[in-house]
């Protein structure tokens, strides 16, 4: 499946913010873990709702969180 | 593996062997479609999968974390909206395909309550088979 055009910093800011794992994260936000893994690797682009909550949990802003990859039909 | 993906497996797996079982004795000819021991085989084979979906539900409860038994998040309502689209999809065929069957000669009721149970049997297993897809490449 090809990845969304969203490139996506949770992983770093997970590790940044005392290494929270997924699970922690999901719980947080309310999804479930394997959700979080999938936003994590690009396989799925999470509502405007979810993004902006891993942002909160972050205390940053979305754009810090999520980034738009403009390329090819995309742009 | 979430625990919405193994109600997936679990749906897959008891409907394949629970009809396939009363399929393949239907249609090998090892029982005769229209006797009293196919109506037994038919209704044992749906409490059989009565039974083993529930025990294996609860068994799949039991082993999940309490945090991945909670109501579905955005993604598995995603993913159990698109793959009831393609079953639904299946589903109309399998019925409309049922005009076939009904102006065969040498067709009973039998017969055509049959392949109608066919069609839900493999447009369940279409859902099933959609949903484990979606779980293993994201979405």
């Amino acid at each position: 499946m090809a990845k969304l055009p969203i490139a996506n910093q949770i992983r770093r800011l997970r590790f940044e913010h005392s290494e929270m794992t997924q699970s922690n994260l999901a719980e947080r936000i309310g999804v479930t873990r394997q959700t979080i893994a999938a936003i994590e690797a690009g396989k799925y682009g999470p509502s405007l709702e979810a993004a902006f909550r891993i942002a909160q949990v972050f205390g940053v802003s979305l754009e810090d969180v999520f980034q738009w990859e403009a390329s090819g039909r995309n742009k | 593996m979430s625990f919405r993906e193994k109600l997936a497996w679990i749906t897959l797996i008891t409907v394949l062997v629970c009809f396939g079982a009363y399929f393949a004795a239907i249609y090998s000819g090892l029982i005769a479609h229209y006797s009293p021991a196919a109506l037994h085989l038919a209704l044992g084979s749906l409490i059989a999968l009565i039974v083993a979906q529930a025990g294996l539900t609860t068994l799949a409860a039991v082993t999940t974390p309490k945090g991945g038994r909670g109501p579905r998040d955005e993604r598995e309502q995603m993913i159990q909206a698109r793959s009831h689209t393609i079953g639904y999809y299946t589903l109309m065929i399998a019925t409309a395909a049922l005009i076939i069957p009904t102006h065969t000669r040498g067709t009973d009721m039998v017969d055509i309550v049959n392949f109608a149970l066919l069609g839900i049997a493999i447009s369940t297993i279409v859902v099933a088979l959609a949903q484990i897809v979606m779980f293993r490449r994201g979405y």
